[in-house]
């Protein structure tokens, strides 16, 4: 099944390729925190996770097409 | 010289004397636009040239410079922030901050780029600027209100469509952390330009300008602002991140074990969720509150009640709920909102403000002072206490007199190995993230050309990608971002829509040729971002003829302390390891192994004149 | 910049303004197309061209009664300029409001704020 992950702010230069937007294939149902593996993407790094408007923790499952946004950390003051 | 016409910019530099009380304009040079930008680089480059060396903060040879950018003021994300800066009251070297806030713009719109302010006022005055009339006016009515306060009467006397920017008594009276106010919650808050503009008795600026300004390519402009818009209106983060802005990032800090914890003793705070971003959102806030071009305003305007007083304040963002919030173990965001609004009212700077507190605080607990000493007890999370204790410094009573000097000369006073309760670095007080569990970021903060500030290098996300642990290999990226971040300085520009939403450097440098009508690439721009950074190197190394190496080492609690909880228990940076990451630090920047830039590196970057001046590089010793 | 081609909001023809320290808010002062300054204008200057009202520069003689007269002091003029000028509907400021503060109501651009008022002042024509 397809999953859409999109990552915010400035951080995205750490994660693979520098893109915005991962159009991962997963063999049935995965946590956020196993996409984040698949990524190669350090947990410490991510704020936030939000599915369809609504913050997530890490081991909540996203159904099937569904689109992750990942949340890195902003600047303070 | 013919007078060029420089696109993107207001075209004169104005210079007040206030000795002589002239007013005098002069076209802005092409050499200084073109090599400095504007904004930091104006201030550094004005500084650098003007300041007699070894001027005394506190003197009628000291100037304050302010600057806006050849990106201000334009339809495009972020185009908001001016810069001040002057000879720092508070570590005797380089000074300068930025705000955003209307003025930016207004300034260029008036026809000016930059504002030299001289000598000394003999009584209390404010500059007023309105278009090509230019006035010093008596501000005895105003002096002695608070920083909102007077703005607001400001704006009231002279037409709500002024944008002015006040200072508070604590810059009236000195307090070398004081802070230039405006817009009702805007602050250019760090090493103490409001204290030098108290001391010149400049209570306002008050800036109308009506002519606005030319650039190269106006259709151009107008379309490229517009596709940038766009961008930012379809990134997945323009409706997530403004919400809670800066202080959304209050419960990842805890995370990760960086958040300032009563006087930086620890890196994490219990009680965090009551001061965070959904706290601020569902308990304080009235409106989100932006900057001139923002579309994603970071402010967050807020009232609440504290002991039946109903107070109104922009904030609080993260610095302040790190330094007077979990620095000083206050758990209710309303508290710190209340207290947030006793320093912005003051017109003090809440990083340091929070950090003079927790210092004291921390004094009382391990008894090197008594509260007969200080005038009464204050607790952890004692609120009424700190405020209390902001008052006595912006009046400069009873131990305010010496707190308004700031940690590293409290400590100095007190002794008795309070020196490690002194959270500083080159004499300005460490912001929101204690980094005895984030190396690069705490090489951000030694390396910090101002001091212990993170502005110039937010390192700390690059920690959480690659490891918390590690020390070497991480210098290149504190210099990376040291180069990119000043950059948004010197153009005028506020970074946050790059850094929050990730709206891409490359539109910046698309739009820059189009404004100014010049060829420079996004990497000619970097270019001078290192220039400046140099520059400023070599100006605290001339105030400070021992300015090498040894300033640039963190406070002893960072070389000293293990973190006693959170996610880096046990952590601190070793003398041995700090100075690694120095010597990573130096080589990458081309500098000798003192720390100096050496004439090689000066020449490269067309500083060759900084050699007339400075010995560099002619056997100096460490 | 539609107007004028250059940045400078003293040429705009929509204007923020803000209540601060307290109550913390803004309003919007942007033309609702009511008429009233062509009602007021001398020479006749001011015409309904489709669902706005317009200025002829050449017809104007700069006397700024306009100005005065509008109800929402939404008719601006500059110091070195002698024909005002209003919002024409061009569109652009409910295209690049970041929050849609200024909506579009049947083709016209509109704050929200004072749609009552406008249709107060319609009915009582």
């Amino acid at each position: 099944m397809r999953v859409t992950v999109r990552v915010v702010g400035h951080a995205v230069e750490y994660f693979p390729g520098r893109k915005d937007v991962y159009e991962l294939e997963v063999e049935g149902p995965v946590r956020i925190s196993e996409l984040l593996a698949m990524l190669g993407v350090g947990r410490a790094l991510v704020m936030a996770a939000i599915v369809d408007g609504r913050r997530r923790e890490f081991d909540f499952v996203p159904p099937e097409g569904a689109e992750v946004i990942l949340m890195t950390p902003p600047a303070g003051g | 010289m013919p007078d060029k016409k420089l696109f993107g910019y207001g075209g004169r530099i104005l210079r007040v004397n206030l000795s002589s009380r002239t007013v005098k304009t002069e076209p802005t040079p092409e050499k200084l636009a073109r090599e400095y930008l504007g904004g930091r680089g104006f201030v550094a480059k004005l500084l650098w040239d003007e300041l007699a060396p070894g001027v005394e903060p506190f003197s009628e040879g000291n100037k304050v410079v302010i600057a806006s950018g050849p990106l201000a003021g334009l339809f495009l994300p972020g185009a908001g922030k001016i810069e001040m800066g002057t000879k720092s009251p508070a570590t005797g070297l380089y000074g300068e901050g930025n705000m955003g806030g209307h003025l930016a713009g207004e300034l260029k719109f008036a026809g000016y780029d930059a504002i030299i302010i001289e000598g000394v006022a003999a009584k209390p005055c404010f500059l007023l600027i309105d278009d090509d009339k230019v006035g010093i006016r008596d501000a005895a009515r105003y002096w002695g209100k608070g920083a909102f306060e007077a703005e607001k009467m400001l704006k009231d006397d002279l037409g709500e469509d002024f944008k002015v920017a006040t200072i508070g008594p604590a810059g009236e009276n000195l307090v070398v952390y004081a802070v230039v106010s405006h817009d009702f919650g805007r602050q250019v808050g760090r090493t103490g330009v409001g204290a030098v503009l108290g001391h010149k008795k400049v209570k306002a600026i008050a800036v109308r300008g009506s002519r606005g300004f030319e650039v190269a390519d106006p259709e151009g402009v107008f379309k490229k602002g517009k596709e940038m818009y766009e961008v930012c209106f379809a990134k997945p983060g323009f409706e997530e991140w403004t919400p809670y802005g800066t202080a959304g990032v209050t419960d990842w800090i805890n995370d990760i074990g960086a958040f300032p914890t009563r006087n930086f003793q620890t890196g994490y705070f219990e009680k965090h969720k009551q001061i965070n971003g959904p706290a601020l959102r569902e308990r304080i806030l009235i409106l989100d509150k932006g900057c001139t071009g923002c579309p994603i305003p970071c402010g967050k305007y807020s009232r609440t009640t504290y002991k039946g007083k109903t107070i109104y304040v922009e904030g609080p963002e993260y610095e302040t709920i790190a330094l007077m919030g979990g620095n000083l173990a206050i758990e209710a965001i309303e508290e710190v909102a209340y207290l947030n609004y006793v320093a912005d009212e003051l017109g003090l700077d809440t990083i340091s403000g929070g950090s003079v507190a927790g210092f004291v605080i921390e004094c009382l607990e391990k008894g090197v002072l008594t509260p007969a000493q200080v005038g009464r007890d204050i607790k952890w999370g004692d609120t009424e206490g700190v405020a209390w204790l902001l008052e006595r410094i912006a009046r400069r009573e009873g131990i305010g007199d010496l707190l308004a000097k700031g940690v590293r000369a409290a400590a100095a006073e007190f002794g008795q190995g309070s020196e490690r309760y002194a959270m500083h670095v080159k004499g300005l007080e460490i912001s929101g993230y204690e980094s005895r569990f984030a190396p690069a970021m705490m090489l951000a903060y030694m390396t910090a050309d101002i001091g212990g500030h993170h502005n110039r290098a937010w390192a700390i996300t690059y920690d959480a990608a690659v490891g918390q642990d590690k020390i070497e290999g991480k210098a290149w990226k504190v210099i990376e971002l040291q180069h990119i971040r000043p950059l948004f300085d010197a153009l005028g520009l506020c970074r946050f829509p790059w850094v929050e939403i990730g709206f891409e450097l490359e539109h910046y440098a698309d739009i820059f040729p189009l404004v100014t009508g010049w060829t420079s690439s996004w990497e000619d721009l970097l270019k001078i971002s290192e220039r400046i950074w140099n520059l400023t190197r070599c100006f605290n190394r001339r105030e400070k003829p021992d300015f090498d190496r040894r300033a640039d080492l963190p406070p002893p609690r960072w070389l000293e302390e293990p973190l006693p909880s959170g996610a880096g228990k046990g952590k601190f940076m070793s003398p041995e390891n700090a100075n690694k990451m120095l010597d990573e630090y130096y080589a990458l920047r081309g500098w000798d192994k003192n720390g100096l830039p050496t004439p090689a590196k000066l020449k490269e970057l067309g500083l060759e004149f900084v050699l007339d001046q400075l010995p560099l590089g002619a056997g100096q010793c460490g | 910049m539609r107007h004028f081609s250059q940045p400078n909001p003293k040429r705009s023809a929509v204007r923020v303004s803000g209540a601060f320290p307290a109550p913390g808010k803004y309003s919007i002062i942007l033309c609702d197309q009511c008429g009233a300054c062509a009602e007021v204008c001398p020479v006749e200057a001011i015409r309904k061209v489709g669902d706005r009202w317009e200025i002829d520069p050449d017809l104007c003689t700069g006397c700024l009664l306009c100005v005065e007269e509008c109800p929402e002091k939404a008719m601006f003029s500059h110091p070195a300029g002698a024909v005002p000028w209003k919002c024409v509907l061009c569109g652009e400021c409910v295209a690049y409001c970041p929050r849609q503060a200024i909506v579009d109501e049947d083709g016209e651009a509109v704050w929200a704020g004072i749609a009552a008022k406008k249709r107060a002042r319609s009915s009582g024509r």
